[in-house]
């Protein structure tokens, strides 16, 4: 694949996910990110804005297979990962695999918030692995393999949150915002009408690897790298060069797994803008969505309602660019 | 830099770029140099200037520091010159270059990626152990990266990441140093220096010429008395107030300081028995003036020649031992006299005048000799007491040419006024004709026209310069106790006056010539000794006061 070529494909599949999305382009642009990046994302917005729409209609632009797993307390880790079931081929009865809906390029986990801490542990080991052991048998997932997981912000009660250490596995955490008026009356516009909006798949997933490979080779300049690595550092309340506000109200900064997001994401966003090298900005535009949730904010920082956009913004304005 | 750059890269994909990206960048490295040119000529531009302002402010306290404007004009033209020589000499990291170049035209790092793969190319085969990841190793990513950044870097011109723009900083700078600077050349220019301080200066190197000759004139003279090192003292205090006039030569105001310091430290030295020294001395000389036989003494009194009348005396006792009784009785009745007259002011003097004048009397062989060492003693007192008149005179006389002179120079200053010295006391001189002279003069401030009669047959005119101030302390004439002169009438050459204390209440003795028979020739004399002995400037204005008032009416101011 060419860098023309990626840039065309990747336009390509947000004009057709922009024919059934209607807005979020922040979050569509998220999502092909984290696809072509080879990570997951972690979506957060109330129920209802089109989370499930947009994991189909990405499936059927990638030509990929989809599932969806409605998480709930009584999900077990089989019911995502698969089980053996006996099952009688013939000859006498066996063990046999039933893979899962994890066995899918495109998992959408619904409100993963939901589940039990073991079902979740589960799932992400899955992510992390990218393979699944059951019976002492190990299955390799399917590449591409991207799990969409969605929590919902205002419904807390009965909900086990994810541990800092599993959503540091999110390649994104984007934030899906409630529409604006006008994108309100375009969605009532298309979904009540006679004629649905039909999308046309413009890749598939080998081309959605070769992207993958494409995009990790984009060069990237020394000073670019450290200034990604001030940014990082610049979370942590430790540091001496961190703002005032990051060392009053972090409890923990951004890990390893964020600057490598950083760089990774900066190197898509470049191609995506069309250019053949990571800026600064690049590091900038990608740090909220890298890494607001590998920001912990202490029991002071709550109380006061401090966010980790908030805390990113200043850790990003108090990061000087190298010479 | 473009040696640099082709060294750089040895991959196939790079060699078509960077001799390009070598050229782009080599057009930026110029237009950074002119710019760094402009502003480091601007930056030693406002040293200079810097600096010339501390020469002016330095002249201004001393003016023998005053620069030449050849001076002045040099540091800032070298400050052009060596800041843009610096600027063009200057040869920044050519990563530095690019990072400015990205930063100032926006280019997203661009060029540093750029430069950043053609290092990691060219340094493949051994890989640098600070980064041994290469920013890429898609041929192709790396292709089309060194096109687009070499693309926009021709798409820019390099005046536009480093325009040739004046920096405002530097500039204000400049402006604010050359607004100092002008109000500083203006009110004492060099020019102006030029003109007013060789004046001055010539002034003062003249009275510092005169001021040494006199102390080399003292210093060669042989005192009469025991203690010789007053001349050596006097000699070396006016050496000294010479070389410091020298020093000072154009500030007035330390020259004048100089002056009055020397005139202090040798008013010290005088003695507080000079003036009965000197009346003693002016007595006797009057009494021995009475005979012929004693003249000879009081002719070398009257000429200060002490060492010469000591020696008469000396011979008269002499004299005296051969002479007939009439003649030995006449010379004691004179030298008794001297003593008598002499005896208020002198005892030892007056004693052994008398002595001699019973021994002469008797017709003792050296009968006059304790009153010739005595003599001697006291004429060496005097002595020492004229030199210091003339060391202080001097001093005085060159003051006051001092402030003539600094008159002159700073007239058309509007500043002087403050720069004049404030001591108020300045002789008002002048001349004006009466009968055959008169005489004008003026109290109070500034200058103004004497007129003065005489003694009434065509009216007289003098111009004075009056006092400018410090005339609390008057000399009151009716307020001390003075001698009353009486001046027969005859031939004024050989006056017979008597003289006794008195009043100055009217007085009871009777006037034998008209006052102003001799009033012109009194003040003739009152005039040429002020001009050679030291009389304190206030003093001298009474004296002229005092001649003034004696003036008949219709001619005094």
């Amino acid at each position: 694949m060419t860098p023309t070529e990626f840039v065309e494909t990747a336009r390509r599949i947000e004009r057709e996910l922009g024919k059934v999305i209607v807005g979020q382009r922040e979050v569509v642009r998220g999502v092909l990110t984290s696809i072509v990046a080879g990570g997951h994302v972690l979506l957060e917005g109330v129920p209802g804005l089109g989370k499930t729409l947009l994991v189909r209609t990405l499936a059927q632009v990638l030509q990929l297979e989809a599932s969806r797993v409605q998480f709930t307390p009584d999900l077990m880790p089989a019911d995502i990962t698969g089980t053996n079931l006996i099952v009688d081929d013939g000859g006498g009865r066996a063990f046999q695999f039933q893979p899962g809906p994890i066995f899918a390029n495109l998992v959408l986990a619904d409100e993963i918030n939901r589940a039990t801490p073991k079902t979740q542990s589960a799932l992400l080991e899955a992510m992390q692995e990218r393979r699944v052991t059951v019976a002492r048998t190990s299955h390799v997932l399917q590449e591409p393999f991207l799990v969409l997981a969605t929590q919902n912000p205002i419904e807390m009660e009965g909900t086990y949150p994810l541990p800092e250490a599993q959503l540091d596995r999110f390649f994104y955490k984007l934030n899906v915002a409630f529409p604006a008026e006008d994108e309100l009356i375009e969605i009532a516009t298309r979904t009540t009408g006679a004629a649905s909006s039909r999308v046309e798949p413009v890749a598939d997933g080998p081309t959605v690897l070769r992207m993958i490979a494409l995009a990790r080779e984009l060069p990237i300049a020394e000073p670019v790298t450290r200034y990604a690595a001030r940014v990082v550092l610049n979370t942590h309340p430790d540091q001496p060069t961190a703002p005032r506000e990051v060392k009053q109200f972090v409890r923990h900064g951004a890990s390893p797994r964020g600057l490598q997001t950083l760089v990774l994401a900066g190197k898509i966003r470049a191609l995506l803008e069309g250019r053949f090298n990571v800026a600064f900005e690049d590091v900038r535009e990608v740090a909220p969505p890298a890494l607001r949730h590998r920001v912990i904010i202490s029991y002071e920082g709550e109380a006061e309602g401090i966010t980790t956009d908030h805390l990113v913004q200043l850790a990003i304005a108090a990061t000087a660019e190298p010479s | 830099m473009s040696n640099e750059l082709l060294r750089l890269g040895r991959h196939p994909a790079l060699i078509a770029h960077r001799s390009s990206l070598a050229r782009a960048l080599s057009g930026y490295l110029r237009a950074y140099q002119l710019q760094a040119a402009l502003l480091w000529a601007l930056r030693l531009l406002a040293l200079g200037l810097a600096l010339d302002l501390v020469a002016l402010a330095l002249a201004r306290a001393w003016p023998q520091l005053a620069p030449p404007a050849a001076a002045l004009a040099l540091p800032p033209l070298l400050g052009i010159v060596v800041g843009a020589g610096l600027g063009l000499a200057r040869r920044p990291g050519v990563e530095w270059l690019a990072s400015q170049v990205d930063r100032r035209l926006g280019l997203q790092e661009r060029t540093v990626t750029a430069l950043e793969l053609i290092r990691h190319s060219r340094s493949s085969p051994q890989p640098p152990t600070s980064n041994p990841q290469p920013p890429s190793t898609n041929a192709q990513l790396v292709d089309e990266q060194l096109a687009d950044s070499i693309h926009h870097l021709r798409r820019a011109e390099p005046q536009e990441a480093f325009p040739f723009r004046v920096p405002r900083r530097e500039v204000a700078a400049v402006l604010a140093l050359a607004v100092a600077i002008v109000p500083l050349t203006l009110i004492a220019p060099p020019a102006r220096l030029g003109q007013v301080g060789p004046r001055l200066d010539g002034v003062a190197r003249g009275e510092a010429e005169r001021i040494t000759a006199l102390a080399e004139e003292i210093g060669r003279e042989e005192p009469l008395d025991e203690s010789p090192e007053t001349n050596g003292q006097v000699a070396q205090t006016l050496r000294e107030a010479g070389d410091e006039l020298r020093q000072a030569a154009a500030d007035p105001d330390r020259a004048m300081a100089q002056l009055s310091g020397a005139e202090r430290k040798l008013a010290s030295m005088q003695s507080p028995r000079a003036f009965d020294t000197a009346a003693a001395l002016s007595r006797i000389a009057d009494a021995l003036d009475r005979d012929a036989r004693t003249r000879p003494v009081a002719s070398a009194l009257d000429r200060r020649d002490y060492r010469r009348a000591a020696d008469e005396m000396r011979q008269l006792g002499s004299r005296a031992a051969g002479a007939p009784e009439a003649d030995r009785q006449a010379m004691a009745q004179a030298l008794r006299q001297g003593g008598a007259a002499a005896g208020r002011y002198d005892e030892k003097l007056a004693e052994a005048l008398r002595q001699a004048a019973d021994r002469a009397a008797a017709g003792e062989a050296g009968s006059t000799d304790q009153a010739a060492r005595e003599m001697a003693r006291t004429g060496g007192q005097m002595q020492r007491q004229e030199t210091l008149e003339r060391a202080l005179s001097q001093l005085q006389n060159s003051r006051q040419a001092l402030g003539a002179g600094s008159r002159q120079g700073q007239s058309g200053s509007s500043s002087s006024a403050s720069r004049r010295p404030s001591a108020g006391q300045e002789p008002g001189e002048g001349e004006g004709s009466g009968r055959d002279q008169g005489q004008g003069q003026r109290q109070g401030q500034g200058q103004g026209q004497g007129q003065g009669d005489g003694n009434g047959e065509r009216p007289g005119s003098g111009a004075g310069t009056g006092s400018t101030g410090r005339t609390t302390e008057l000399y009151d004439p009716a307020a001390v106790r003075t001698r009353q002169v009486q001046v027969p009438g005859g031939d004024f050459d050989r006056p017979q006056i008597s003289v006794g204390d008195s009043q100055t209440d009217g007085g009871d003795g009777e006037a034998r010539v008209d006052y102003r028979d001799v009033l012109p020739t009194y003040q003739e004399r009152a005039t040429r000794a002020m001009q050679d002995r030291y009389i304190p400037l206030g003093m001298k204005e009474l004296v002229k006061q005092y001649f003034s008032s004696l003036q008949p009416d219709g001619t005094r101011r």
